[in-house]
């Protein structure tokens, strides 16, 4: 397979006639190639200063210790038809124009409703009264910050970081040393993963090492 | 492969929301099963204990209920504000805030209109506007722990929370609680003034009644479960699609 010329068909991120297009941002957790090493949960919440007990990014293990073990980060997913912002009574959670779900502190009431929405379980509840707001949840920011100033103390102290609006990519996705863990725009990601799977192939040797890299 | 959904831990070891979720139901079916009786047999002595008993004891539930509700919060006194913040009308959670916030003080209300004697026609306007206010009462919760079902994925996230038995279980069992309520405190009463000496009208026949209806709406509840838990058990074993569809 080192060999085999692989013409993937690639999509501008401004469409067929260049025109501008808003970025849609989104992660993409390659499972192939997670190892669980933990360094996107370590990075997140060293660069956000994520308070104790709270993981807005955490690898999940499935069929633990088995063959067929499979390992994927999962953050928030910043899902287009997020089902939290769909039943946030106090309209605490939204999108940005960018794709990206916000949360807003302030507004938030700590009810819990959207941790049942969530199947990813992204909203997390930290105990006492960390982020000087009690009781309110806390999530993945995809390290936008918050509804307050960019790089203001208030949305460093309550939020985290704010690599967005700083140019930069989340700070999980940065690290992930197998670059298991993509984050971009929708396009840009959907075309590595395009190029991931044309050259992994299908069949008996989709799987293994080799196929993880294409050559 | 069976889908996984990932929940976060919460509440720990509070049980502020089954005690609401209890009280809430409670307080719906008391109200329900008073309203009705009031407004068809309400002109019989007979049937007054029942219907000011079951006015009665909709106040503390609904009160404390709310109350467990409301301290379930990170923010209570959001909660407690809630038609200044609760903005999303596509969420259970906000209707439910309204259902909660008009239920109340009717609740409030027609034990008033026992209490100060008032005269019949205002009691039975509260009545008529508390009867499905009441089957609403109980059976919204149902709806709203259905309601965390979005994705168009193949099942409920907890099967458990399915809206097509749910709300209906919630509200049989509303109603089996409120009568049983109604039932006991109406002993209770009875007991208690007869041990004053005081001769009052002899208040078996409400407790009776009350009782054989408990049975009636149990043996209901009992067999929804078990159409319920059949359903279950067909998709567990694969013999039938999870949506039903």
């Amino acid at each position: 397979m080192a060999d085999t010329k692989v013409s993937v068909p690639f999509r501008q991120a401004g469409g067929p006639e260049m025109k501008y297009a808003a970025a849609r941002m989104k992660f993409y957790i390659d499972v192939k190639r997670c190892i669980e090493c933990g360094g996107c949960e370590v990075a997140c919440k060293n660069e956000n200063n994520v308070p104790a007990g709270i993981a807005r990014i955490r690898v999940v293990t499935v069929n633990e210790g088995e063959h067929g073990e499979t390992n994927v980060a999962v953050p928030c997913m910043h899902c287009s038809k997020a089902p939290c912002i769909a039943v946030c009574p106090v309209d605490a959670l939204y999108h940005r124009p960018d794709g990206i779900v916000g949360l807003n502190k302030e507004t938030c009431i700590g009810c819990g409703y959207c941790l049942y929405a969530c199947p990813f379980g992204a909203p997390q509840f930290p105990k006492g009264s960390a982020f000087g707001a009690r009781g309110v949840m806390d999530k993945c920011t995809y390290c936008a910050g918050g509804p307050e100033t960019p790089f203001s103390e208030r949305e460093r102290r309550l939020y985290g970081a704010n690599r967005i609006a700083e140019g930069k990519l989340p700070m999980c996705a940065s690290v992930c040393a197998t670059k298991a863990l993509i984050a971009g725009d929708a396009e840009e990601v959907a075309n590595v993963v395009r190029m991931r799977m044309a050259s992994r192939g299908s069949g008996g040797g989709a799987w293994g090492w080799e196929q993880a890299y294409p050559r | 492969m069976e889908p996984i959904i990932l929940w976060q831990q919460k509440w720990g070891t509070s049980f502020n929301i089954p005690w609401y979720l209890f009280l809430g139901g409670l307080a719906g079916g008391t109200m329900t099963i008073g309203a009705l009786v009031d407004l068809f047999l309400g002109g019989r002595e007979r049937f007054q204990g029942f219907a000011r008993a079951a006015a009665y004891i909709t106040v503390p539930a609904i009160v404390v209920g709310g109350l467990c509700l409301s301290f379930h919060l990170g923010k209570p006194e959001r909660g407690f504000a809630f038609p200044l913040f609760f903005t999303n009308y596509g969420s259970w959670l906000t209707l439910g805030g309204w259902v909660v916030g008009a239920f109340a003080p009717l609740s409030l209300a027609y034990a008033a209109a026992w209490f100060f004697g008032a005269g019949r026609p205002l009691r039975l306007l509260l009545a008529l506007l508390g009867v499905p206010l009441g089957l609403v009462m109980s059976l919204y919760t149902g709806l709203l722990l259905s309601a965390t079902w979005l994705m168009p994925a193949d099942r409920w996230y907890v099967p458990l929370w399915d809206g097509r038995y749910l709300p209906v279980l919630f509200a049989l069992s509303g109603l089996s609680t409120g009568l049983a309520a109604c039932g006991l405190s109406m002993l209770v009463w009875s007991r208690v003034r007869r041990l004053g000496g005081a001769p009052g009208a002899d208040g078996r026949m409400g407790v009776e009644l009350a009782s054989l209806a408990d049975v009636v709406t149990i043996a209901a509840e009992a067999a929804w479960i078990y159409v319920f838990v059949t359903s279950l058990a067909a998709v567990a074993s694969g013999s039938s699609s999870p949506r039903g569809s």
